[in-house]
């Protein structure tokens, strides 16, 4: 009988330890993307609570921004992109906006898998507030050309600073997932 | 490690992506394209998926408002008690002018206002991003919400429709950036236009330069330009500088549940019964 040489096609997917080829696992690779969908669709509920009133949490860019930077391979351009669309969709902002700083995000935070991957929580937390002003300031300039005003920044910076306060509640059990995900793989 | 093809894919992608996001930005903008038909036959699909995961959190916020409100009951009791009474006295006096009036329109053959009525819904969503202040409502054409239509609940103006797919709508709020709102003060009737800068306390602009204005007074809709009905609380004058009038809103923009949408048939000068 001829050996089978090859343990997995799964390589093929991005540059991490793949999954193995079973259509159940296929289903499995979708949940990066639900679980983003389903917190870009949270940041979009009108919660109530008065200190949260003025913005809610950019929970999707969170999302994006764990994904990218575990699973780059889960989380591609074009569903950056997509995670975008909707959260302009929903908030009713210019169509693109988000879709173009969700796009930068996901290209800046896999960037910096080399840097952040198995460094302390406490850096990727610190990471994640360098990115978040970043997006911040982009979503800013934009805003500022789109609308041909000065568009007050407070606002912007408030945002910034409610998603990375809460950052650790949101991204822990999405490290989990995806760490989970890769032990998996691995298995 | 990824192939060359795979790179290459992938470079092209991101550049491709970046492209149709400028271009939707740009489209968007000047309104080229059917940007805004798209925007809206998406809102539809959206909405009722938000209408439903909304629906927990809408009853854990009742929930904590049921608390919070058993917590000061007595106190609340005894403030209501106080109104009741002094709204008693209020009731007596309106009857009394309703009567007035009544009888005055009968001698003058004044025409009535034009009717409004009111559509009952819920918010779904809610923008939360810091550059556009809007809502998302789970009504649309089908329940005759319509572009431009006011919003308001018990207290006062809330916004103004701007977008109606058929199960879902688009709230503007007043304190949004591109929210303009013909007002007037209530006392001295003079003229401004409320304008949203996201904040949450928008700018009385365009006041007559003469005119007396004192943080407390009321302002209400003008109706000049026929979009809204005139006359809708909208809230009072919360400061005043050299430079600058601002208003702090009735209504509590930040948490809102149920808003009434307002069916308004606007004046016309053309009679419709016996119109060419």
């Amino acid at each position: 009988m001829k050996p089978r040489r090859r343990k997995s096609a799964s390589s093929r997917i991005g540059d991490g330890p793949g999954l193995p080829q079973l259509g159940f696992w296929r289903l499995g690779l979708a949940i990066p993307g639900l679980v983003s969908l389903v917190l870009v669709l949270l940041g979009s509920l009108p919660i109530g609570v008065p200190f949260l009133g003025p913005v809610l949490p950019a929970f999707g860019l969170i999302a994006v921004h764990v994904f990218a930077l575990q699973r780059p391979d889960l989380m591609p351009h074009w569903l950056a992109f997509g995670l975008g669309l909707v959260t302009d969709l929903l908030s009713g902002g210019p169509l693109g906006l988000t879709a173009l700083v969700f796009l930068g995000v996901q290209a800046l935070s896999a960037s910096q898998r080399r840097v952040l991957i198995g460094r302390p929580f406490v850096l990727g937390w610190a990471a994640f507030v360098a990115v978040a002003l970043a997006a911040a300031g982009v979503s800013w300039l934009i805003a500022c050309v789109y609308f041909l005003d000065f568009v007050n920044p407070v606002a912007a910076l408030l945002q910034v600073a409610v998603t990375v306060t809460l950052f650790p509640l949101v991204a822990a059990p999405l490290l989990l997932l995806s760490h989970r995900m890769t032990g998996q793989a691995f298995a | 490690m990824a192939s060359p093809m795979g790179l290459l894919f992938n470079r092209f992608a991101f550049a491709f992506l970046l492209a149709l996001g400028l271009t939707l930005l740009v489209a968007g903008r000047s309104g080229i394209g059917p940007v805004e038909q798209v925007r809206t036959g998406l809102l539809d699909v959206l909405a009722p998926v938000l209408d439903v995961i909304s629906r927990p959190v809408s009853a854990i916020n009742d929930v904590a408002t049921e608390i919070e409100q058993l917590s000061r009951v007595y106190e609340e009791n005894d403030r209501l008690r106080q109104e009741n009474a002094r709204l008693l006295h209020w009731q007596a006096a309106a009857r009394a002018l309703e009567r007035d009036n009544a009888q005055y329109r009968r001698l003058l053959n004044v025409r009535a206002r034009s009717d409004v009525t009111y559509i009952t819904a819920r918010v779904v969503g809610e923008s939360g991003g810091p550059f556009v202040k809007t809502l998302l409502l789970a009504a649309g054409e089908r329940d005759g919400v319509e572009p431009d239509q006011a919003v308001v609940n018990e207290l006062g103006l809330v916004g103004r429709i701007t977008e109606a797919g058929r199960n879902a709508a688009r709230i503007l709020l007043i304190t949004d950036l591109n929210s303009r709102i013909p007002v007037m003060l209530e006392g001295s009737r003079r003229r401004a236009i409320l304008s949203g800068d996201n904040s949450g306390r928008p700018l009385l602009a365009f006041l007559e330069a003469e005119a007396e204005v004192q943080p407390g007074d009321r302002v209400v809709t003008s109706g000049h330009g026929g979009m809204l009905p005139p006359g809708l609380v909208v809230g009072v004058v919360a400061s005043v500088s050299e430079n600058q009038v601002r208003l702090r809103p009735f209504v509590d923009l930040a948490r809102l549940e149920r808003v009434n949408v307002l069916r308004y048939r606007r004046p016309s000068l053309v009679n419709d019964r016996n119109g060419p």
